[in-house]
């Protein structure tokens, strides 16, 4: 049976489109204008994911976004209009599983819910709640997506970095091959260059000012391939 | 132009010149007055006298017929300051002294003499020497001059001028015919500046230029603060306003300064409001717009329309990001620029494009990390896409931070170096549409610039190709 998605938009012409849309891409779709729309649709019926827009008449969707996650892990991915990144930190700090502006391409919208649907399928040591982790003095800030070294320094991240960081982060003092690394972070959103992973290893590394030759933190395994050898603690 | 060159620049200067100068001048003037005043007085006083007792001598000698009795009377009389003599020849006068203290002096001995007696009136520092110092017997029997006369004279004459004094001699014809000479050391003038006077006038100088030195500070200080509070309104429209106490015309400078600040804050309000709500509105069309098109059966036509919305998505992001440039809304954190370069130029080799690196940055910076990463992308994404390629040069000094992105493209006529800079300008022979630029990337650039207290510039590249230089203080 597939999977059944509820709408939360004011537009009612977004609203018909994204049914028709997601309808022809086999989903279930159910939509609502507003909160007291979206709290009778869960009463009804079971739903599968929310797509939930930030702007709302009456509880705006950051405030439903929390009562939600209060009771419920159900999955959630929002669309905002705003698309600064402050609201997509809030709205991930709000519990949201994904977080989409508007305008979107609705391919991208329909690779979101596929990845958010099966990461809720496949709890990968509940990442979704984890909002910051610590290792080695450094830590990485999920939300605003900032990498902050021991001396307080702020680290840019390429996107590709911040996937693969992330993957060894959940996955720490693992071997991970080069599979396993490239299925982890292409699951997540596929960025239009993705370099192999031996080169975002080689980027990783140096971001962590971490010796190539002699790296510490992120090991080269020979023949079955790379280790985060530190220890992590993930904050919720 | 005389007067402009030697005038002071600034208002303090200005104020602070005119007001000692009066001031010292009308001090200069007063103080001469009270000299001139002191100095008539004194000569009166001391004139009279000398001149009252020339007469009495005279009147003394008239009355002795005889020689002897004359010349020991002379004698016992001759003592400083006053010296008698009988032995002097009447000197032929030259041109008479007309100075105001010799006519002065020669109207007082008339006065004493009677305008009968011939005398006349000179002054002659050779004539003779003073007495000795050392009390000698009044009556010496030899009238000798001492015998280290010689040696004395030039001695005398220093002291006597040091001290401003001058040999007056006054010689009388007695009613039998004989000439008695009277020498007499006066003050020619006592306009000698005196020290004690000097030192008043300095301490007075000197508290005075201290004085209106103060006060002109105090008055052009608010002008300080006014011109600086408009230089830097500039860089941040937010900036507290003007404190409105002081002077009447000082607070009511303030007062207009504050609310001149909260017009243009409000205009720019309002300005980024209809540009916010235009562009934020357009995000929902779009996105309808975007689902229809995908709905469209597979043709060429749905790349079409996704080409167009690409191009209103871009523009329409693209003016929000001008919008939220100059806002300082992120946190200030110190930055790995390094890294932060290291980024752009790997995002830029995965397009295939290649990017040089020449220096790097000695410590983090601290700045916005989001809005000098969107600033770098803009000014590395130009040099792509006009110069196929950029080279990132990092000086770094302990004041401030200076990148320069070049690229080897045809660069910008130089009269056009600054309109770039504009909201939606485009060249003439622009590319940017084929290219797919909004004409928003550079303001934004120098927008994020300036909110980070540094410049960004443009300049073409003697070598050719243009270059952007980005400074931000540290």
């Amino acid at each position: 049976m597939s999977d059944h998605l509820l709408i939360v938009d004011d537009d009612p012409g977004l609203r018909e489109l994204l049914a028709d849309y997601l309808g022809r891409n086999d989903f279930r779709v159910s939509t609502v204008a507003d909160g007291r729309g979206f709290w009778a649709a869960l009463e009804r019926e079971s739903v599968d994911l929310v797509i939930l827009d930030l702007m709302l008449p009456g509880d705006d969707g950051l405030v439903l976004c929390r009562n939600l996650r209060a009771r419920s892990r159900m999955p959630i991915i929002m669309l905002t209009a705003r698309g600064d990144d402050t609201d997509r930190i809030v709205g991930l700090e709000m519990g949201a599983d994904d977080y989409l502006p508007k305008p979107f391409n609705p391919r991208e919208l329909l690779a979101r819910i596929k990845g958010v649907l099966r990461r809720s399928r496949h709890p990968v040591g509940e990442p979704g709640a984890v909002k910051r982790f610590h290792f080695a003095g450094w830590s990485l800030d999920v939300a605003a997506r900032q990498l902050i070294a021991p001396d307080g320094v702020l680290i840019p991240l390429g996107a590709s970095e911040y996937r693969l960081l992330r993957v060894f982060l959940e996955h720490p003092q693992r071997v991970l091959n080069r599979d396993q690394l490239l299925d982890f972070t292409q699951g997540r959103e596929a960025a239009p260059f993705d370099r192999s992973i031996d080169v975002q290893i080689s980027r990783l590394r140096r971001r962590l000012r971490d010796d190539p030759r002699e790296a510490a933190m992120i090991k080269t395994v020979r023949n079955e391939g790379y280790l985060l050898t530190v220890q992590v603690r993930p904050e919720s | 132009m005389l007067m402009r060159r030697w005038l002071p620049q600034s208002l303090f200067g200005r104020l602070a010149l005119f007001l000692t100068g009066g001031l010292i001048i009308a001090q200069l003037l007063s103080a001469a007055i009270l000299l001139q005043d002191r100095d008539q007085a004194l000569y009166h006083a001391i004139g009279g006298h000398v001149a009252q007792r020339i007469g009495a001598i005279v009147n003394l000698l008239d009355t002795l017929d005889d020689g002897t009795e004359r010349r020991r009377l002379v004698t016992a009389l001759d003592l400083p300051p006053t010296r008698l003599s009988l032995d002097l020849p009447w000197q032929t006068s030259t041109a008479p002294d007309e100075r105001y203290h010799t006519t002065l002096f020669r109207a007082l001995l008339k006065r004493q003499l009677g305008s009968e007696r011939p005398f006349q009136l000179e002054i002659n520092d050779d004539l003779l020497p003073p007495p000795r110092l050392d009390r000698r017997p009044r009556l010496a029997p030899d009238r000798s001059p001492p015998p280290d006369q010689a040696e004395r004279l030039p001695r005398w004459r220093m002291h006597a001028m040091m001290m401003g004094l001058r040999n007056f001699v006054v010689q009388v014809r007695l009613q039998d015919g004989a000439t008695v000479t009277f020498q007499q050391a006066l003050p020619e003038d006592v306009i000698a500046w005196p020290a004690r006077l000097l030192l008043i006038l300095v301490v007075l100088l000197a508290s005075v230029t201290v004085l209106s030195a103060w006060a002109v500070r105090a008055l052009t200080r608010p002008l300080t603060v006014l011109a600086s509070a408009a230089a830097e309104l500039g860089r941040d429209i937010h900036r507290p306003p003007l404190v409105e106490t002081g002077p009447l015309e000082v607070q009511r400078a303030a007062h207009a300064f504050n609310t001149m600040q909260e017009r243009l804050i409000r205009y720019l309000e309002d300005r980024n409001r209809i540009l916010a709500a235009v562009s934020h509105d357009l995000k929902t069309p779009i996105t309808r717009l975007r689902l229809r098109a995908e709905l469209l059966e597979d043709s060429p036509l749905r790349e079409k329309f996704q080409a167009d919305l690409d191009d209103m998505q871009r523009m329409a992001q693209a003016s929000l990001d001008f919008l939220r440039s100059g806002e300082e809304s992120e946190t200030v954190a110190p930055v790995d620029i390094n890294a932060l370069l290291d980024c752009l130029r790997e995002d830029a080799e995965d397009a295939g494009y290649e990017v040089r690196m020449i220096g790097a940055a000695r410590q983090p910076l601290r700045c916005r990390i989001l809005a000098m990463k969107r600033c770098l992308t803009n000014l590395v994404d130009n040099a792509l896409k006009y110069g196929q390629g950029a080279e990132i040069q990092v000086v770094d000094q302990p004041d401030r931070l200076t990148l320069t992105i070049r690229d080897h493209g045809p660069g910008i006529p130089n009269a056009e170096l600054e309109r770039v800079f504009e909201p939606f300008y485009r060249l003439e022979n622009s590319r940017n549409r084929d290219t797919g630029g909004t004409g928003l990337g550079l303001s934004i650039a120098r927008n994020i610039a300036r909110a980070h207290g540094g410049e960004l510039t443009l300049r073409n590249h003697l070598a050719g190709g243009l270059e952007a230089v980005l400074e931000v203080p540290r």
